[in-house]
């Protein structure tokens, strides 16, 4: 059995699934059901075992589990959701689990995107001298990057925690959100929205990608940590530079279900133990 | 009849001055222009400046900040948050005339900007700011940067300012051999190396400080021609000199050529004016009663007379009475310009590492 874990994102790996199936959003997928795995159809040979799924949004939650999924509690214990134990005991106790997967959020990078927007930011990230500083933008140390994100990213990295906790023994593998796109590339996609819903981008894409790499690697550092594996990003699916390519963006946030097939094959590579630049766990 | 029969008494030595007690002279007495609470008011100068910006902030007026701190440093880094407010950008001590104006031209892009760096110990400094950030940077690129940034946010507050307030420090300085630029302090003092093969002792002369101070009011009011300039000296001497001259002698000479020149300077413009921080001090009348006990630092009780002449000479709604003082909190004004008693933070001076012999402290 394979479970998958996740909010938004999961939508785009889920459409890649299924064939000749209503949409993971038409399916009703995480609008106003109590959060608990179910079977999800799957396209023959896509994965080597079953799929079952879990949405999961504190928004949506809220009504069934509380508004807190996971809270650190002093002075050094954590206070799990009663329906979060129950939903990760199913894959904890499943002797046929082969992995379970997560999707998380991705909003922790976009926050800070969107919060720049008033004050527009850069950093030097070292590794991308191909990256430089923008001109009308403030540079910022990398540390007061790095604390931002490490703000947005704790909660995620205490459920990563909580669902260690809750499966020990099980693999676990994160799949990141995907990186930005282009500034261009959103343009034409705005253009193409009869109601485009997400704010304008103000920060230039070269920030936003600086952004999310830093997130991604912050995220899978601390995953790592947890004994968590994450998932490399398709690379079939970026630009030279790393960005997302436009025919793989489903909204300025989201890949859609041609990047979904893209990760579904990575998660059959990985589950295969084929899969090349697999971030490896150390927990 | 002679020119003197009508003066009024502020032209006469023993009316003036000897009758009154020096907290009650009236040093600013006629001031060229006045300043509203909302005009916008930059600062910039050597270690004694900093006391302006401190010192509107305790009166409830707010100093022009042209490069704030970006909300997620002050969430993040308080520390750094802080080294943001010190000036109204953040250039650091700004000692001589010729420094200041290579700032600004920077700045307009009148000249290339300059790129002198040092590294110590991992980090990269930039000499023309050799303290901002006390920690320096964690790359070249990000000095580099950050020093863009920071000519930008310079370039603004030229544009959009409307009063700039410069504190005259020094004549001597140290410059680069190749590119000519100025430096804040001697490269080696606070950070980078000392290397005689580039880095050369200057005392500006006088005609070098009018020449560079007509320029700087003239370059200024090419990107803001509505700018008002107010100049003043430190009354601080130099904590050392590297001229022929023992210290004492070179910093009456020093102070005397800044003051000559900002004298000349204002008579030749209506929206310039002098302001006597140095005259507040230094005069023989104020037999010293300023000075610490290293007869070279200004107590807060001398600040505290200077920054009571300034608010009381260009914000006249401010003194004692008025609509504003009224409506300001009992603790501002009056902390402010009647009982400076409260300790004052000291100001960052880069120049006092010239005593030393090695490196900068950690």
């Amino acid at each position: 059995m394979i479970y998958l874990l996740g909010a938004s994102h999961l939508m785009a790996l889920l459409d890649a699934c299924g064939a000749d199936e209503p949409s993971a959003t038409e399916h009703g997928f995480g609008h106003g059901r109590a959060p608990a795995f179910r079977d999800w159809p799957l396209r023959p040979g896509l994965l080597p075992d079953r799929l079952k799924v879990a949405s999961i949004h504190l928004s949506h939650t809220a009504p069934f589990w509380g508004p807190t999924l996971v809270e650190l509690l002093p002075p050094r214990q954590l206070g799990i959701a009663q329906g979060f134990q129950r939903l990760l005991a199913v894959a904890s106790k499943d002797e046929a689990a082969q992995a379970l997967f997560i999707a998380p959020r991705g909003e922790e990078y976009f926050h800070l995107t969107l919060a720049g927007i008033d004050d527009p930011y850069d950093f030097v990230l070292p590794d991308r001298p191909d990256l430089p500083l923008m001109p009308d933008c403030a540079p910022l140390p990398l540390a007061v990057v790095q604390a931002q994100l490490g703000h947005q990213l704790a909660t995620t990295l205490l459920t990563l925690t909580a669902i260690r906790r809750l499966c020990p023994q099980l693999r676990v593998v994160l799949v990141p959100a995907p990186p930005p796109t282009s500034s261009a590339d959103v343009a034409l996609w705005r253009a193409e929205q009869v109601r485009p819903e997400h704010p304008t981008e103000r920060l230039p894409s070269s920030v936003r990608l600086k952004t999310w790499l830093l997130y991604r690697r912050m995220l899978a550092e601390g995953s790592a940590g947890l004994g968590i594996e994450t998932l490399p990003v398709p690379a079939a699916a970026l630009h030279a530079d790393g960005q997302l390519r436009r025919e793989y963006m489903e909204d300025p946030i989201h890949g859609n279900a041609r990047y979904g097939a893209l990760v579904i094959a990575q998660m059959a590579q990985a589950l295969a133990g084929t899969l090349a630049h697999l971030q490896e766990a150390t927990g | 009849m002679h020119p003197y029969s009508h003066l009024p008494d502020r032209h006469f030595w023993r009316r003036f001055v000897s009758d009154s007690t020096w907290r009650e002279l009236p040093f600013m007495d006629l001031p060229k222009f006045t300043l509203r609470t909302e005009d916008r008011m930059a600062t910039a100068g050597s270690c004694f400046a900093q006391h302006i910006t401190r010192y509107m902030k305790k009166v409830g007026l707010q100093p022009y900040i042209a490069e704030a701190a970006h909300p997620f440093v002050q969430t993040t880094q308080p520390d750094l948050a802080d080294s943001y407010g010190v000036f109204s950008a953040r250039y650091g001590n700004v000692y001589t005339a010729r420094q200041c104006l290579e700032l600004l031209r920077q700045a307009a892009g009148t000249m290339p900007v300059v790129e002198d760096y040092a590294e110590h110990e991992g980090r990269c400094y930039d000499l023309l700011r050799p303290s901002v950030p006390k920690n320096g940077f964690a790359s070249l690129s990000e000095a580099r940067g950050d020093r863009a940034w920071h000519l930008s946010c310079v370039r603004r507050l030229f544009e959009t300012v409307d009063v700039f307030v410069f504190t005259l420090g020094l004549t001597e300085a140290w410059q680069n051999l190749q590119g000519g630029h100025t430096y804040p302090v001697c490269p080696g003092t606070v950070r980078g190396h000392h290397d005689p093969a580039q880095h050369r002792f200057q005392n500006f002369s006088f005609a070098e400080v009018a020449t560079d101070l007509e320029a700087l009011v003239a370059e200024s009011r090419v990107l803001n021609p509505a700018l008002k300039l107010i100049f003043t000296v430190s009354p601080v001497p130099l904590v050392a000199t590297k001229s022929e001259d023992n210290v004492l002698v070179a910093s009456a000479h020093s102070k005397a050529v800044l003051r000559a020149a900002v004298g000349e300077l204002a008579a030749r413009h209506d929206f310039v004016q002098y302001f006597p921080s140095f005259e507040i001090i230094s005069q023989p009348g104020s037999f010293g009663q300023y000075l610490a006990s290293d007869l070279r630092e200004v107590t807060d009780r001398g600040v505290g007379h200077v920054m009571s002449c300034f608010l009381d000479a260009f914000y006249p709604q401010l003194r004692a009475g008025s609509a504003l003082q009224q409506a300001l909190p009992s603790t501002a004004l009056g902390a402010a310009l009647s009982a400076p008693r409260e300790k004052a933070p000291p100001p960052e001076c880069e120049e006092v590492f010239n005593h030393q012999s090695g490196s900068a402290p950690a």
